[in-house]
């Protein structure tokens, strides 16, 4: 089947590109197809001409194209297999019989353009997240290919990493003036830093041009499954309704609507927080502490009540806590003091298959788990494990391909599926398990917008049919559309607990943890001095609130057209 | 957790050229093979300690090797004695079975030699580094991609240990559990661990390939080498007192017997 269906694309010297597009749109056969791997090294056709830096990408070996294109994959731990930061950098150098002087002067400045001086001496799998994939990044920029192309540099990182990498890239522009190509499903980066954006949607370049151009096209982006920038999605939402709205960040959509609103001052007081339900707690945890063996505390102390029926966000940067706390829920790690309780009973000792009868736990990795030979198989482990037998286990099995539109794939080896099928897979084998308490560790990781609108539908049925749901995500936004509360960790404590309209708005409390308010949030703060209800924090809620300060105001679009 | 083999302790150890450490392990473990009394075997199990520990390689890391082995230990220390059968002064009589003092003693020296061995090998793999290792192997004649395989595998021994714990928790809890009795149903029950590890490493292996590549590796371009080994004095010092001190107690041992015996 063909992964790409006629591509014609232009990259002037210079440019800043990226390039985005649902899964298994063929944005990482693209990016393979440059650097001279495809179908060189992954077997395949290959029709038409590439031509990169006036070399032909098929018939020039891949080792002597790294010289003119350098690509950095999207898993850090498959690029790095150096023993310390400064040989992972050295490496590509050698390759190219630099000499040893030459070397460490490129060493230090590749280490420099990235951030990482001074951690020459470290193991590359000690680095953070954030940290390792700018490693990788500076491995490449080493080599100094004219031309740059990054496979997904956001992916798997934190908001602090992403913060890193993206400063990290923005440097790049400024001072190489290498051609820099991103394969990016980050829709508020590529919004920010692209000179330009083309789309790739089932193999061929739906839309391309500037950031501004491409992102006005909110419905068919949506159609394609290609996530668009919150304020861009507000900006439509505001032309359908006839207000002359275009912008990409919150910052340009302030600057934009304050024009509509009343001179400053008049600020209202934000609304009252919602009561929260007082039902028994489903899970509960009482002063947790653990400690990793040679490590420092992960959790210090936590507790936490979440009523039957809840949907709760974990938030907080890596190394926060939050796996730590989500595996004490099913007895992956035992707590060295305090209690983790489960529909009021005490964890204790029970094994952690007998917890699984209760928790449904998905992991971040789909790919730890699959193995099966068919989805149908795979679907059927964890039931069976759990008791369930002929007629009643192919009947629940076709009931969680159904909940998550598996039919078609069912008799598929699902190892063999994009990731974002393989990560629906494992949703539905934990689904068959029927818990009754949810815990899912950054389920929407490497999703495109199309699958976690899919995941987002399925979480919010659970939590109609009175499922407690904790998902841990580093995506605010999301934690902003489905959860009803807010749970934020730093170093192994609760720091903050709440409503999301009063946790995630709260941009000063936050930013000491590393973590900022979505775009509607910024953008409605930005408005409060203008008396706009602060805070909002999806698109829905603002365009509620939009609506009753402009109609009590009189500021009808007819009136600003006059 | 991972597990990083090297300890960056810049210990004297971790300066040597990784040939000389290399010659030192030969030497070792001709001392271990020639020597038969668990006194002797037990000295030179000693020696190796004070090696790593002079060294400055953490007692942590040391200990972990002990108990990698521990299971081994316990078991050729258990059975030696019952199939070794040495005569000499009876501990222990039941029915047919006789375990004398010799016996006991052989399976205490093969344990230490077996420790010994294995303790030797990590002499070089915590102290060399990864790069200086293969550069070691590769200056004695081993081809570089073969060094760099051998050098990526010690690496990624770390990872799929930890990727192995990951799988067997993602499938703890869908309910999974290795079956109890007999070794068939076992390894039966170990399928899910199995083929995910597999899968895991299939991928892993599919991208490192490429990423070998762009790293220039597989390019008609003759390689530098940015920090290479130097084979220096205190190389020349460390090998000399290695091969006398060797040459010198495998001389006791075969014209002596110092160590011959039990």
């Amino acid at each position: 089947m063909p992964v790409l269906r006629g591509i014609s694309l232009a990259v002037p010297p210079g440019q800043a590109l990226a390039i985005m597009g649902p899964t298994s749109a063929g944005k990482t056969t693209l990016a393979l197809v440059l650097a001279g791997l495809a179908p060189a090294m992954t077997g395949g056709r290959l029709r038409g001409r590439v031509l990169v830096d006036g070399l032909d990408a098929a018939t020039t070996p891949a080792a002597q194209l790294s010289a003119h294109l350098g690509l950095v994959f999207q898993e850090p731990e498959r690029q790095l297999f150096n023993m310390t930061v400064a040989d992972e950098v050295a490496f590509g150098l050698e390759g190219l019989g630099m000499p040893p002087a030459l070397i460490r002067e490129r060493v230090a400045w590749a280490l420099g353009c990235v951030g990482l001086a001074g951690l020459e001496d470290r193991p590359p799998w000690q680095l953070s997240g954030g940290q390792q994939k700018r490693l990788a990044i500076g491995a490449i920029l080493a080599m100094q290919p004219p031309i740059l192309v990054l496979d997904e540099p956001m992916a798997g990182l934190d908001p602090a990493g992403r913060r890193e990498v993206a400063d990290a890239l923005h440097a790049l522009r400024a001072r190489s003036g290498a051609t820099v190509i991103v394969f990016e499903k980050d829709a508020e980066f590529a919004a920010r830093w692209a000179d330009r954006v083309a789309v790739l949607a089932e193999g061929r370049i739906a839309l391309d041009g500037p950031p501004q151009t491409v992102f006005q096209e909110v419905e068919r982006l949506h159609a394609l499954g290609v996530a668009v920038p919150q304020a861009a999605e507000l900006a439509a939402r505001l032309r359908r309704r006839g207000w002359p709205a275009a912008f990409l960040t919150a910052r340009q959509a302030a600057a934009s609507l304050s024009a509509h609103l009343p001179a400053p001052g008049r600020a209202e007081p934000p609304p009252p927080p919602t009561a929260r339900e007082d039902r028994p707690p489903a899970v509960e945890l009482r002063g947790v502490r653990f400690a990793y063996p040679s490590r420092t505390e992960a959790l210090r102390d936590v507790s936490l009540a979440i009523p039957a029926g809840q949907t709760v966000a974990l938030v907080g940067q890596n190394g926060s806590g939050k796996s730590t706390l989500a595996r004490t829920l099913i007895g992956l790690l035992r707590p060295q003091a305090g209690a983790v309780l489960i529909h009021g009973r005490p964890v204790g000792r029970r094994s952690v298959g007998e917890l699984a009868r209760a928790v449904g736990y998905v992991f971040q990795n789909p790919d730890h788990q699959i193995f099966a030979p068919s989805a149908r198989e795979e679907i059927a482990f964890g039931p069976r494990n759990l008791g369930l037998k002929g007629e009643a286990l192919a009947q629940r099995v076709s009931e969680a391909l159904a909940a998550f539109g598996l039919q078609e794939v069912a008799d598929l080896p699902p190892a063999v599926m994009g990731y974002g099928v393989r990560r629906l897979v494992t949703l539905a084998s934990v689904w068959a398990m029927q818990p009754d308490i949810w815990v899912l560790d950054e389920p929407t990781t490497g999703l495109d917008a199309r699958h976690t609108g899919q995941l987002l539908a399925q979480l919010r049925s659970l939590a109609a049919a009175g499922r407690t749901v904790l998902f841990i995500t580093h995506d605010l936004r999301l934690a902003a559309e489905i959860a009803q509360r807010v749970v934020v960790l730093h170093r192994g404590r609760v720091v903050l607990d709440g409503p999301p309209t009063e946790v995630l708005a709260d941009a000063e409390r936050l930013a000491p943890l590393g973590l900022r308010p979505p775009p509607i949030a910024r953008l409605s703060a930005a408005l409060a001095v203008h008396g706009f209800p602060h805070p909002t924090l999806t698109v829905d809620q603002f365009l509620a609130a939009w609506d009753a300060v402009t109609m009590t105001n009189g500021q009808l679009p007819i009136a600003n057209c006059q | 957790m991972l597990f990083d083999l090297y300890a960056p302790t810049e210990g004297w150890l971790h300066r040597l050229d990784p040939r000389t450490k290399l010659a030192m392990v030969l030497a070792g473990a001709a001392l271990l093979v020639a020597m038969d009394s668990a006194a002797a075997l037990g000295l030179v199990l000693l020696g190796v300690h004070l090696l790593l520990l002079s060294s400055r390689v953490p007692w942590r890391q040391i200990a972990w090797v002990w108990r990698q082995l521990a299971r081994v230990v316990i078991i050729i220390v258990a059975v030696w004695p019952l199939f070794a059968r040495l005569p000499g002064p009876a501990l222990l009589a039941v029915g047919p079975l006789v375990v004398t003092l010799p016996s006991v003693l052989a399976g205490v020296a093969t344990a230490l030699r077996v420790v010994g061995m294995s303790l030797l090998f990590f002499v070089i793999l915590f102290t060399t580094r990864q790069d200086a290792l293969v550069r070691g192997l590769v200056k004695l004649g081993l081809p570089f991609e073969a060094g760099l395989t051998l050098a990526i595998a010690l690496r990624y021994i770390p990872t799929l240990t930890h990727t192995v714990e990951q799988i067997q928790e993602a499938q703890a809890a869908r309910g999974w559990q290795v079956e109890r009795g007999d070794v068939l149903g076992r390894l039966r029950g170990m399928i899910p661990v199995f083929v995910a590890l597999i899968i895991s490493v299939l991928r892993l292996s599919d991208t490192l390939g490429m990423a070998l590549a762009v790293r220039g590796v597989g390019s008609s371009q003759p390689r530098t080498v940015w920090r290479d080994i130097r084979f220096g004095p205190w190389d020349w010092l460390a090998l000399t007192v290695t091969i006398a001190g060797a040459a010198g107690l495998l001389y006791a041992r075969f014209a002596w017997g110092v160590g011959a015996g039990l």
